[in-house]
């Protein structure tokens, strides 16, 4: 067992020592980008992996962590460290009012009303320049207040602050995700996947399991969206209420491997660069060209594994090892 | 008999279904350490009684007593969480779980801690024969070993009464052998059990009483041999012209 514990310490060293050896704060903005979508599907794998429910909303909760952390900085000067909290804990209790009635929706019913709820949400904040009294500009979008380099008010000048904070960012929500997998909600979770009657029968309180996993699973997102806010010094409800911001949490877990701790890193971390470069090396030909590229490669990455890649990567480990010399195979160890 | 040893009473149970009535007026109880059958045709109501005992589905009217406290209208988790367990008719696995994971399911009914769960489960397992199976996908396992873990998934909540779903249906003369011994082991290991069963030899040599049902109605309860011989029992079992001829 203790074999595989050395990977993660090694990706991490390599993760954590990276930016000394960038310089272009393109390509560091680009890392940070992966970092944090690669944490937002972490998230969104909790509720949608887990627990198997496809929810296409969850820009919902990013938006509202997003929103909460720029309102109180830009009102009332309240550190967006301290806003992230309350961004999250907001997410999460919106995610319990969204979950309790749209969890006794089955299958791509809970999908449809999450897609809704979302839009619902996004129109509210186009149409309203305020939301309960505070100014939010509406589709205008907000500007977070320019500080200078601060770290109470988190901006940085130099990008690799931005990306240690993704990179630590990730590295809680995946231990969270290791934690929930491994513990008696793991199990609980994935038994509500396969069939929810039989374990109601068993004694599992499915209502309350998932929803305790729908709020682990926003308040993250709405950390995420603090994040986003602070990076990108500007909000807009296209954008961080974004159906695309949804779809995307949802497809780098599908394609990296659904239930997994490592699958939607590996979905982002493959999936980010090849959205990128398919857009700077084709956008600028064919309008569209790109996007078509992209969706062909994400059609074929479903076609030929459908259960994502990280499986995929696991035989493939397996089988190195085997074909290393001088270490006994597990199988003949047996034998 | 006295009242104390009856851990559970059924009173005046109905369930209708829209115009359908699948329980009409059911009384019945059980008596600690007792195995109770239940028989009846196809539509007879079986299920759905383990259904409203469970707590799967909320009775029309009537309640339902445990040790003297009412459960008609408790949820089925909470149902388990008391002490009453189920098995379904057509089997439920968790399919992405290994048979110790399936079990495991249950065995954290009383307890938060993965490794308590974990040889809880196994002791569970190892009772019904199915420890060396363990690592199994609930995918790759006979039908046989289907049925037994629907068994070690109820057994690992460690219920006082066990609801049995025709745990015999489709299974082989030596398979059927095999769980008549291990329904016996249940009750000797101190687990009340109920018992729905069309597999009539398994049943008479199991059942301390037996309850038949006929279109939702109780028609019959007794010692097995007595039942049988009823003439409303042969009639609804093999038609009034069997029960004529006098077979």
């Amino acid at each position: 067992m203790k074999k595989i514990k050395i990977l993660p310490i090694i990706i991490l060293a390599f993760a954590v020592i990276l930016p000394v050896f960038v310089s272009s704060s393109y390509i560091i903005q680009s890392l940070v980008m992966i970092l944090l979508y690669a944490y937002w599907a972490s998230s969104w794998n909790i509720i949608g992996g887990y627990a198997g429910h496809l929810s296409l909303g969850h820009a919902t909760y990013a938006g509202i962590g997003a929103y909460t952390s720029t309102v109180l900085f830009s009102t009332f000067g309240v550190s967006p460290w301290i806003g992230m909290l309350v961004g999250g804990l907001l997410g999460g209790l919106l995610s319990i009012i969204i979950g309790y009635p749209c969890f006794k929706l089955k299958g791509s019913y809970f999908t449809l009303a999450t897609i809704a709820l979302l839009y619902v949400v996004q129109i509210v904040f186009m149409s309203e320049d305020k939301i309960f009294g505070f100014t939010t500009n509406g589709a205008m979008g907000m500007s977070i207040p320019l500080k200078g380099e601060s770290f109470v008010a988190m901006q940085f000048m130099d990008k690799r602050y931005y990306y240690y904070i993704a990179l630590a960012m990730l590295v809680i929500v995946m231990i969270v995700s290791n934690i929930v997998k491994s513990s008696k909600m793991g199990y609980y979770l994935a038994a509500i996947t396969t069939n929810q009657d039989a374990a109601s029968s068993l004694g599992v309180n499915v209502p309350v399991t998932k929803l305790k996993a729908q709020f682990i699973s926003a308040f993250f997102t709405a950390i995420g969206g603090t994040f986003y806010a602070q990076l990108i010094m500007f909000i807009d409800p296209t954008r961080i209420l974004g159906y695309d911001l949804s779809l995307q949490m949802a497809m780098f877990v599908i394609i990296g491997g659904r239930a997994t701790v490592w699958g939607p890193v590996i979905g982002a971390l493959m999936l980010v660069p090849i959205n990128e470069l398919t857009r700077s090396y084709l956008g600028a030909g064919q309008a569209g060209l790109s996007v078509v590229v992209y969706g062909i490669i994400l059609m074929a990455a479903i076609y030929f594994m459908p259960f994502g890649i990280e499986g995929h990567l696991k035989k493939l480990a397996i089988f190195i090892r085997s074909k290393l010399p001088g270490k006994i195979s597990q199988k003949e160890g047996i034998q | 008999m006295n009242n104390c040893n009856k851990i559970l009473i059924v009173e005046n149970l109905t369930k209708k279904f829209g115009g359908l009535t699948a329980i009409d007026n059911a009384n019945l109880y059980v008596n600690k350490g007792e195995i109770i059958g239940m028989i009846g045709a196809n539509g007879a109501g079986k299920t759905t009684l383990f259904n409203m005992i469970s707590g799967a589905f909320q009775p029309t009217s009537g309640t339902i007593l445990f040790h003297d406290m009412n459960i008609t209208h408790l949820k089925s988790h909470q149902v388990c969480k008391m002490g009453i367990a189920r098995t379904y008719q057509i089997v439920q696995p968790f399919e992405n779980l290994t048979v110790l994971e399936n079990t495991m399911v249950g065995s954290f009914i009383h307890t938060g801690d993965v490794n308590a769960a974990k040889v809880k489960a196994m002791d569970v397992l190892q009772f019904l024969g199915l420890s060396n199976r363990a690592h199994a996908k609930g995918s790759d396992l006979t039908l046989s070993e289907l049925k037994r873990l629907e068994m070690a998934k109820a057994l690992a909540t460690n219920p006082e009464i066990i609801l049995l779903d025709e745990v015999m249906a489709g299974l082989n003369p030596t398979s059927c052998g095999t769980v008549v011994e291990l329904i016996k082991k249940i009750r000797d290991s101190g687990t009340t059990v109920l018992v729905i069963e069309h597999v009539m030899k398994a049943i008479m040599s199991l059942s301390d009483r037996i309850y038949v049902l006929n279109q939702g109605r109780i028609i019959a309860e007794g010692v097995p041999q007595d039942v049988v011989n009823r003439p409303e029992v042969i009639k609804s079992y093999l038609g009034e012209k069997a029960y004529a001829k006098g077979i």
